[in-house]
C-alpha cells in the first residue's frame, strides 16, 4: 500500500495529477470552508437566542404587569398565548405567590436536520426566569423557554446549500481543467518534438506561438533559446578563428619585437626561440628547441648550484621574475648583460611553462659608466678652468677613441684653439684658424654632434679639414655659452674610428657640451662677481657722501625757507618802530621848522630814535639767534620754544586769519637742540597754515598743547585744514614726497631726522575730526640722566 | 382570687389566639380606580407593606380596571378595607363601610374646566356640547359637576374617559370642549403635561377619599391598621415610603393619612340625599 500510491502518481498522467490536485483541494477547502460557518452559525445562533431570551425576560414583566396586578387571570393566559407565537418562544409560565400557575406553549417545531448534525452543533434551547415585581410587591416569576430548533433546521439548510455549490465547483473545475489541458498539451508535445530537433542540431526549429499565454510565452522563449543557440554557436566560431588569428599575430610579434623571447615547458625545455633571441644568444632557434636551456643561456657562477638561480626557480615555481641586470651567456662563451622578466604560462590555471623576454643592455651599462666617469671628472671642482677642460678633454679622448681633443673659440670664420689636448704637441693653445678649413664649420652648420668615423670613406674625403690636417675621424658639438655660440667641443684622429659612433656616443657629447658652456658661464659670472665686489664699496661711500650732501642741501633748503619767514616776521615787527621813527624826524622837522627844536628837545628825540633803533636791532637779534644751528644739546623749556616758534609765525597766522590757540604749557624741561626742535615746530605750523589757506577754511584754526608723562613731554599740533588722505599718510615722512605745487617734500622729513634721529623721541600724525594731528614726543629731562 | 387569676389567664390566652387568627388572616384594601393599575400599585404595595410590617395585619392590593367596578366590588362588600368615597353612594352605604382615616393632603373639589384658548367662556356656553366626565362614578370629577349643570339646567353631552386622567386626555386632545375633574389630579395632570387651562366652575371644598373599614373586620384589627397608617407619616422609615410613593404619581405633600370619622364626610351623605343626578355609580 505504501508503494501503491507513489507508483499510481507516477503513471498518472499530467491531466490526472491535475484534476486529483485541484480536486482534493477543493474538497478540503470547502469542507473547512463548511465546517468553519456551521460553527461559525452556531455560535452566532446560541448569541442571538440568548439575546432573544434576555429581551423576553425585559419585556415580558412590564407588559404584564397591569394585568397580573389586576389579577385578571383569563386575561393574562390569553395574553401568555399571544406572546408564545412569537419566533423561537416555545414556552411561557406564569407562577403567582399563591402557587396559581398559567403556561402557554408554541407547538413544537418540526425537526429537519439529522440527529447527529444537532448534536455536533451543540445548539441547546435557552431558558430563563424573572420575577414579577410592581412597587416592591412580587407577584409571582415569569418563566420563558427559547427554542434552538429553528436555528438548528437552518443551519443545516445552509450546509446542504454549500455542499451543492461546492459540488458544482467541483464539478465546473473538472469541466474547465479537462478543457484547458486538452487545448494547452498540445503546445507542448511540439515543444517537446522540437526540443528533440533541436538537441539534434537542427538549428532551424521554431515553434509557432499558439494556445494559452503560458504555452505562447513557453513558446517565444523557446524561439529566443534556440536563437540565442544559434548565436552563441556562431561566437564561439568567431572567436576560435579570432583566437587562432591572435596566435599568429602574437608570433609575428614576438619574431619582429626588439626584445628576444624564448619559452621554455613546465619542465625547462625550449619550445620557442624568436629571431632577436637568436641573434642575441647566438643560437639558431632548432639548435635550442627540446633542450634544458636554463643553464646554457644564464651566467652562473661556478660555485653557485642550479637550484639557487632565482630565474629557474621562479619558473619551476611559476612565479613572475623581473630583473634589470642579469648575464646571459653568448654561444662561444661571450657574457653580455641582459634585463629580462620571466613570466609563468598558465593552461587552465595549471602551470605550463614560463615565457622570457629579455634585451641586451650592454651598451646602457657602458654609457652608464661613461656617465659615472664623466660625474667623477665634473665633481673634482678645478680652481684652474684649464685643468678642469683639461680632465674632460682626457675623458673625451678616452671614451671616443681620439687622440686630439679641443675646446676652441669662434668668432666669425675665426677659429682659436683654446683648450687643447694632443700628445703630439701639433695643435697648441692659441691657434689660430680659418674655420673653413675644419669640421667644426659644419658643425655649427648642423647645429648638433656631427660624427664622422672614416672621413676618406665617405662623402667628408675631400673636407679640407681631411686635406689639411689629415683628420679622419671627428666627432665634434657646438658650444654655447649664456646662449650664445662660443665654439666647439671636437674630438679627431688621424686615424679612422675603431668603432662605429652610436647615440649613445651623440648624447654623451652633448651632455659634456652642456656642461662645459654651464662652466664656462658660471666662471664668467663669478668673475663678474668679484670685479663688482671690488668696485662695491667705493661705490657705496660716494652714494653714502652723495646722500649726506642732499640731506645738507636739504636742510639749507629748510632754513632758507625758515629765513624767508624770518625776514617777513622782521618786517613786521619793524614796522611800528619805522613809522614811529618817522613820525620822531616829521616832528623834528617841524619843531625846526617852528624854532621849537632846542638842546632838550633834540635830545629826548634823538633819545627815542635810539631806543627804537635799539628794538629793532634787538628784533634781528631774537631771530638771528632763533635760527642760529645749536653745536651742542642742551636742556631747555619745551613751552618757551614753542612760544618762540609761534611769535615768528604770530603775523602770518594773524594775516592769514587763522586763530592759534596754546593749551597747558607746564615747566617741562627737555634736553636736546632747541632751535632744531623750534624749526620742527615752525614746519608743523607752516604745514597747517598751508593746510587751512589750500582747503580755503573760513575759521581755520590751530590747536597747540603741551602734556607729559614720566618719560616723555608731547607736543601736539592739531590743525582744522581737512587732513591727509589715507592712502598717502604712510608717506608723508618720506623725503621729497609732497602734495603741493610748490612744495619741497622735505620738511616732514626733516622734522622726522630731528626729533628721532637728533633726539631720540618720535614723530607721529593721524587724522582727527576735521584736520590732522603731529604729535611728537621727546624724552623728558631728569636729574642726572640725559637721553642721547 | 385564684378563679379570677384563672379567668383572666384565660381571657388573655383567648385574645392571644385571637390576635394570631387576626394576623394569619390577609385582608383585602380595594382602591378606587383612579389612575392604572400598574401606579396604583406602585403606589400602595410598598405603603401596604410597611402596614403589614409595622402591625403583622397582611393588606392585599385589589384594583380593578374601572371606578364602577371599584364600586360594584364595594358594594358587594368584597374588600375589608377600602379607599374610595364612593362608600357614601346609597347603592353602596349599606354594607356599612366605616371612615377611620383621611387624607392629611388639602381637601378636594370638583371643577368644570376647559382648554385655555377655548371659545367657551361660562358653563352656560356648554349647553348642549360635548362635555367629559372620569366616569359616573366619579365624585368630585361627575357627581358634583354635573348636579350643578342639571341644578343650572345646562344639559349637555357626557362623554366619559374611565378615569380622570382619562378624560383629562381627551380635553387636552380637543375631543370634548370641558371636563368635570378633580382640582388635584387636574392641577398635577396640567403640571405633567403642560397644558393651560380655565376653571369653569369649581365645588365647595370636600376632604379627599377616605380610607374605611368593613363591619366584618375586627376592631383590632382596624384599629391596628389605623394606628400605623395614622402615624406613617411621623415614622422615618413610613415617611421615607410615603414620600416615595408620592413621587410615584407626583402627590404634593402633606403625605399620609389623619385619623378620621363619618362626621368628617358629612357633606358627601347631604349631596347624595339632595343630588339631582340620578346615574352616579
Amino acid at each position: 500500500m505504501t508503494g501503491f500510491i507513489p507508483t499510481l502518481w507516477n503513471r498518472l498522467p499530467f491531466a490526472g495529477r491535475l484534476l486529483v490536485t485541484a480536486s482534493t483541494a477543493l474538497v478540503i477547502a470547502g469542507f473547512v470552508m463548511l465546517y468553519t460557518a456551521a460553527r461559525w452559525d452556531a455560535q452566532q445562533a446560541e448569541a442571538d437566542l440568548g439575546a432573544q431570551l434576555q429581551d423576553e425576560l425585559r419585556v415580558l414583566p412590564p407588559s404584564l404587569a397591569e394585568i397580573i396586578v389586576i389579577g385578571d387571570f383569563s386575561t393574562l393566559q390569553q395574553t401568555l398565548d399571544n406572546a408564545v407565537r412569537r419566533a423561537n418562544v416555545a414556552r411561557i409560565r406564569y407562577r403567582d405567590a399563591s402557587g396559581t400557575t398559567l403556561e402557554s406553549r408554541d407547538a413544537d417545531a418540526a425537526a429537519l436536520a439529522p440527529a447527529w448534525f444537532a448534536a455536533w452543533l451543540g445548539l441547546a434551547d435557552q431558558v430563563g426566569e424573572t420575577q414579577a415585581l410592581v412597587g416592591g410587591h412580587d407577584y409571582g416569576t415569569l418563566k420563558v423557554v427559547i427554542t434552538a430548533q429553528e436555528s438548528i433546521n437552518r443551519a443545516w439548510s445552509r450546509l446542504v446549500q454549500h455542499l451543492s455549490i461546492l459540488l458544482l465547483a467541483i464539478i465546473l473545475d473538472f469541466l474547465g481543467i479537462w478543457l484547458v489541458l486538452r487545448t494547452g498539451l498540445r503546445p507542448l508535445r511540439t515543444l517537446n518534438d522540437a526540443s528533440v530537433a533541436l538537441g539534434w542540431g537542427d538549428r532551424s526549429v521554431r515553434i509557432k506561438p499558439v494556445g494559452a499565454p503560458e504555452m505562447r510565452r513557453a513558446a517565444h522563449a523557446f524561439n529566443d533559446m534556440a536563437n540565442r543557440i544559434g548565436e552563441l554557436l556562431d561566437s564561439q566560431r568567431e572567436r576560435e578563428d579570432a583566437l587562432k588569428e591572435s596566435e599568429r599575430k602574437l608570433r609575428d610579434i614576438a619574431a619582429n619585437m626588439g626584445e628576444g623571447v624564448y619559452m621554455l615547458d613546465r619542465d625547462g625545455r625550449v619550445t620557442f626561440v624568436n629571431p632577436e633571441a637568436e641573434n642575441l644568444l647566438g643560437w639558431p632557434q632548432a639548435e635550442l628547441l627540446g633542450k634544458e636551456a636554463h643553464m646554457l643561456l644564464h651566467y652562473h657562477a661556478e660555485a653557485e648550484p642550479a637550484e639557487s638561480c632565482p630565474i629557474r626557480r621562479a619558473n619551476f615555481a611559476g612565479q613572475t621574475y623581473r630583473s634589470r641586470d642579469e648575464l646571459f651567456v653568448r654561444r662561444g662563451g661571450a657574457v653580455f648583460n641582459v634585463s629580462l622578466v620571466s613570466a609563468p604560462i598558465l593552461k587552465n590555471g595549471e602551470l605550463a611553462g614560463s615565457v622570457v623576454a629579455f634585451y641586451d643592455i650592454t651598451e646602457r651599462k657602458q654609457y652608464e659608466s661613461r656617465l659615472h666617469r664623466f660625474y667623477e671628472t665634473i665633481s673634482e671642482r678645478k680652481p684652474d678652468l684649464s685643468d678642469q677642460i683639461r680632465s674632460l678633454l682626457e675623458l673625451g679622448g678616452r671614451d671616443f677613441a681620439m687622440d686630439i681633443g679641443i675646446v676652441s673659440r669662434i668668432e666669425g670664420e675665426r677659429y682659436e684653439v683654446a683648450h687643447v689636448l694632443d700628445p703630439s704637441g701639433a695643435v697648441a693653445q692659441g691657434d689660430v684658424f680659418g674655420l673653413g678649413r675644419t669640421y667644426c664649420r659644419d658643425t655649427l652648420r648642423l647645429g648638433e654632434p656631427l660624427m664622422i668615423e672614416h672621413a676618406g670613406a665617405s662623402e667628408w674625403a675631400s673636407h679640407p679639414c681631411r686635406l689639411d690636417f689629415k683628420l679622419e675621424a671627428y666627432i665634434g658639438v657646438p658650444l654655447t655659452v649664456a646662449g650664445r655660440v662660443y665654439g666647439t667641443l671636437n674630438f679627431s684622429s688621424a686615424r679612422p674610428s675603431s668603432r662605429p659612433f652610436t647615440v649613445t656616443d651623440r648624447e654623451f657629447i652633448q651632455l659634456m657640451a652642456q656642461w662645459l658652456g654651464a662652466e664656462l658661464e658660471r666662471r664668467q659670472v663669478e668673475e663678474m662677481l668679484k670685479r663688482l665686489n671690488e668696485t662695491l664699496e667705493q661705490r657705496v661711500k660716494a652714494e653714502v657722501a652723495l646722500n649726506r650732501e642732499k640731506d645738507h642741501l636739504l636742510i639749507r633748503q629748510s632754513r632758507l625757507a625758515a629765513m624767508g619767514e624770518m625776514i617777513g616776521n622782521i618786517a613786521h615787527q619793524w614796522r611800528q618802530p619805522l613809522n614811529a621813527l618817522g613820525l620822531l624826524l616829521g616832528n623834528m622837522q617841524d619843531a625846526y621848522a617852528y624854532g621849537d627844536l632846542d638842546q632838550q628837545y633834540m635830545d629826548e628825540s634823538v633819545g627815542k630814535g635810539r631806543q627804537l633803533i635799539d628794538k629793532m636791532s634787538a628784533t634781528i637779534d631774537d631771530f638771528r639767534n632763533f635760527f642760529k644751528p645749536d653745536r651742542a644739546k642742551v636742556r631747555f623749556d619745551l613751552a618757551k620754544v614753542v612760544k618762540d616758534a609761534l611769535s615768528v609765525v604770530e603775523f602770518s597766522f594773524q594775516r592769514g586769519n587763522i586763530a592759534v590757540v596754546l593749551e597747558g604749557g607746564p615747566d617741562i624741561s627737555i634736553v636736546g637742540f632747541p632751535n632744531e626742535y623750534a624749526q620742527v615746530v615752525l614746519n608743523m605750523l607752516g604745514n597747517a597754515k598751508e593746510a587751512i589757506q589750500e582747503r580755503g577754511v573760513k575759521n581755520g584754526k590751530v590747536e597747540v598743547a603741551i602734556s607729559r608723562d614720566d618719560d616723555y613731554a608731547y607736543l601736539a599740533i592739531r590743525d582744522n585744514g581737512g587732513g591727509v588722505p589715507d592712502e598717502i599718510m604712510e608717506k608723508i615722512f618720506d623725503p621729497y614726497f609732497t602734495t603741493r605745487e610748490k612744495g619741497t617734500g622735505i620738511g616732514l622729513y626733516m622734522s622726522k631726522m630731528i626729533i628721532e634721529t637728533n633726539m631720540n623721541g618720535r614723530i607721529e600724525a593721524q587724522n582727527i575730526d576735521e584736520g590732522v594731528e603731529f604729535k611728537i614726543a621727546t624724552p623728558v629731562f631728569k636729574d642726572g640722566a640725559t637721553n642721547g | 382570687m385564684s378563679r379570677i387569676v384563672i379567668v383572666w389567664a384565660a381571657l388573655v390566652a383567648l385574645m392571644g389566639a385571637a390576635d394570631a387568627a387576626a394576623e394569619d388572616k390577609v385582608y383585602s384594601l380595594g382602591v378606587l380606580s383612579q389612575r392604572s393599575a400598574v401606579l396604583t400599585a406602585q403606589y400602595w404595595n410598598p405603603i401596604l407593606d410597611y402596614v403589614t410590617h409595622k402591625t403583622g395585619v397582611t393588606l392585599n392590593l385589589k384594583i380593578t380596571r374601572t371606578a364602577p367596578e371599584s364600586n360594584a366590588a364595594i358594594a358587594r362588600g368584597e374588600y375589608d378595607f377600602v379607599y374610595s368615597n364612593t362608600i357614601f353612594l346609597p347603592a353602596t352605604s349599606a354594607q356599612g363601610y366605616r371612615v377611620i382615616l383621611r387624607p392629611a393632603a388639602e381637601s378636594i373639589a370638583g371643577q368644570i374646566v376647559t382648554l385655555e384658548d377655548s371659545p367657551v367662556k361660562s358653563i352656560a356656553d356648554l349647553k348642549g356640547k360635548m362635555v367629559g366626565f372620569p366616569s359616573r362614578a366619579a365624585f368630585v370629577g361627575y357627581a358634583l359637576p354635573m348636579d350643578h349643570l342639571l341644578r343650572h339646567g345646562i344639559e349637555v353631552a357626557p362623554v366619559f374617559g374611565g378615569n380622570q386622567e382619562g378624560i383629562m386626555g381627551q380635553l387636552k386632545a380637543g375631543k370634548v370642549v370641558a371636563a368635570g375633574v378633580n382640582n388635584q389630579v387636574m392641577r398635577d395632570f396640567a403640571a405633567r403635561e403642560n397644558l393651560r387651562y380655565r376653571v369653569l366652575w369649581e365645588s365647595s371644598p370636600y376632604h379627599n377619599l377616605p380610607i374605611s373599614v368593613h363591619p366584618r373586620v375586627p376592631d383590632a384589627v382596624a384599629e391596628a391598621v389605623r394606628e400605623a397608617l395614622a402615624e406613617m407619616e411621623t415614622d422615618m422609615e413610613g415617611g421615607k415610603i410615603l414620600a416615595a410613593s408620592a413621587k410615584v404619581i407626583q402627590q404634593k405633600p402633606p403625605y399620609g393619612f389623619q385619623q378620621a370619622g363619618p362626621n368628617d364626610y358629612r357633606n358627601y351623605l347631604d349631596f347624595y340625599r339632595a343630588t339631582l343626578v340620578k346615574d352616579i355609580e
